[in-house]
């Protein structure tokens, strides 16, 4: 039994789990980096700290719209990190006999499984692919 | 010298007796025997009585003669001589005798004269009366024809005057209709006065009905914009409340990830937060809920706003309808005052062609009258041009048996010969 807190970008529906997320917030004003890269929406105020707006649907290469109404702020171990979603769902308790989990070869890289709840497919984030990605285009170099 | 007859032989008396005596006075102193005196004497007595005889008897049967001639003459229709003696001495009575026959030629050449001119001038006359008593008939014929045609004329104008009078009876009760409809047209142009005077009236009040509507409207109107306003207030309450849900669904949310970090421990703040999550869903859906119905009561309010608006351009219209109606009142009432007016006129009118097809009814029952007496007269008139050229027919007979008398007496009178000159004359 896990704890999921889905959450929807265009018509998808994905999850995190919730041990993973600090505090969902919305309408924050987002403060834009000067030569950042276009996934990276800008930055957040959050309890006195600077915590960076990953633009989730541009990652996911959904097309553009009015995306990032709800922020997810990850806890430390990911952070200080905001996702940007369209909307936030109440919290699931699921059991994990009904994921499907994906290689990592798969087609969509930052998933890490798929949940078949009540007739409706839930794709769980894998969020260390999706900070491995970051980080490749925040530094397109890889460190060098 | 006139010397008569019985004087003349006296004188030849005296004449042969003077002979005697004269010869024996004259023969003794003749140297011849004496016996022969007496014989000489009465030889010479004798032979003077007979010269003498002779000498008077010729005289006398000459005339005689003369007078036979001329009297053969006159019997044989010789009227061209006259009785001419020849001149003697001593004119007698033979003189008086062939004057008288002169005279009796000179009257009978006249009077043959006359006759032959007068039967002549009757031939022509007769000729000419035959010839216009043929015209005259002819023209009676005609005159009769013309007659039968009058005649015929007459009834067919009787028949006519008939029909006429019929068509005019009927146009006189037509025009008694007309009249009576003209009549009952002045009452109904006197009620759809009325009428009009009484819709007209109703239009004012519907006029008046119908500011009282708008005037209405206009207030319900400013009542419904209020009342918007109103819902839109409690749209934006129910906008905050909706913040105020979700921002509580999201401090639920929060809290029920905090309590989910927090384990075991914060698993009462987990159902709180949950409890908590599903009242602010429970008041979103309720916010929604009221949003909607504030958005159906919106859409409403706005066709009744709509409504409204085309209720009054409605109104409008009608307002326009009832002046258009009060106006068209007032022309019906115009209209309906001057058909009155015209129909009143139509009476007095349709009551004088009633009185004048009343005279035209009397006029063409006293034409028929005439016509019934002309028919009469052409009938009498036609017996009596039948009977004029009756006579006409007998004048024209007579007229020419009168020719044929005149040409009969024209030869009577032709073996009577008056001599060139008078018959060229007469001629």
């Amino acid at each position: 039994m896990i704890q999921l807190l889905p959450f929807k970008i265009g018509f998808e529906t994905y999850a995190l789990e919730l041990p993973d997320i600090q505090e969902v917030v919305e309408n924050r004003p987002i403060h834009a980096f000067p030569g950042a890269p276009v996934e990276i929406l800008g930055a957040i105020g959050f309890h006195g700290r600077i915590v960076p707006v990953v633009n989730l649907p541009r990652l996911l290469d959904f097309p553009e719209g009015n995306h990032g109404q709800r922020l997810i702020v990850l806890t430390n171990g990911y952070g200080p990190m905001a996702l940007a979603t369209d909307q936030v769902r109440p919290i699931l308790n699921v059991e994990m006999t009904h994921a499907i989990r994906m290689g990592q070869a798969s087609e969509r890289p930052y998933i890490k499984d798929i949940i078949n709840w009540q007739g409706e497919t839930i794709s769980l984030f894998d969020l260390e692919q999706l900070q491995g990605a970051l980080e490749r285009v925040c530094d397109p170099q890889g460190g060098r | 010298m006139r010397v008569e007859i019985s004087y003349k032989f006296v004188v030849g008396f005296i004449f042969v007796v003077a002979s005697v005596v004269l010869l024996n006075l004259l023969v003794p102193r003749l140297a011849i025997p004496e016996w022969s005196y007496q014989w000489i004497t009465i030889v010479g007595a004798l032979l003077v009585g007979l010269i003498f005889g002779w000498l008077f008897s010729k005289a006398f049967t000459a005339n005689i003669k003369i007078l036979t001639e001329g009297t053969a003459r006159v019997s044989d229709g010789d009227l061209s001589r006259k009785v001419r003696l020849r001149k003697g001495l001593f004119s007698d009575e033979t003189e008086d005798l062939a004057n008288s026959l002169n005279l009796v030629v000179d009257s009978l050449r006249n009077l043959v004269g006359q006759i032959r001119t007068s039967s002549v001038n009757v031939n022509e006359s007769s000729l000419a009366l035959a010839t216009t008593t043929e015209e005259m008939t002819a023209t009676a014929h005609e005159v009769a024809g013309s007659i039968e045609q009058i005649s015929q004329g007459a009834e067919t104008q009787a028949e006519m005057v008939e029909r006429a009078s019929k068509v005019i009876r009927e146009m006189a009760e037509q025009i008694d209709l007309v009249a009576a409809s003209a009549g009952n047209l002045s009452l109904s142009a006197e009620e759809t006065t009325l009428s009009a005077r009484q819709g007209e009236g109703m239009t004012v009040t519907a006029l008046e009905n119908l500011k009282q509507v708008l005037s209405q409207i206009e207030e319900n109107g400013i009542l419904i914009m209020s009342f918007n306003e109103q819902v839109q207030k409690i749209g934006t309450i129910i906008d905050v409340i909706t913040s105020i849900a979700q921002k509580t669904n999201l401090l639920a949310l929060n809290a029920t990830i905090e309590a989910a970090r927090a384990g075991e421990y914060g698993h009462g703040f987990a159902v709180v937060a949950e409890e908590v999550s599903k009242l602010a869903d429970s008041t979103s859906l309720s916010a929604g809920e009221i949003t909607r119905l504030i958005e159906g009561t919106r859409e409403q309010s706005l066709k009744v706003q709509q409504s409204m608006a085309e209720s009054v351009k409605a109104i409008d219209a009608g307002r326009q309808a009832v002046d258009i109606t009060g106006s068209a009142f007032k022309t019906i009432i115009d209209k309906a005052e001057a058909a009155q007016v015209k129909s009143v006129s139509i009476r007095d009118l349709t009551e004088k062609q009633s009185l004048g097809a009343q005279a035209i009814v009397n006029a063409i029952e006293e034409i028929a009258r005439v016509a019934e007496d002309n028919a009469a007269a052409t009938e009498e008139v036609s017996a009596a041009t039948e009977q004029q050229t009756a006579s006409m027919e007998e004048m024209t007979f007579a007229s020419q048996r009168l020719s044929r008398l005149a040409d009969e007496l024209l030869t009577s009178v032709s073996r009577f010969n008056l001599g060139i000159s008078q018959d060229k004359g007469q001629a």
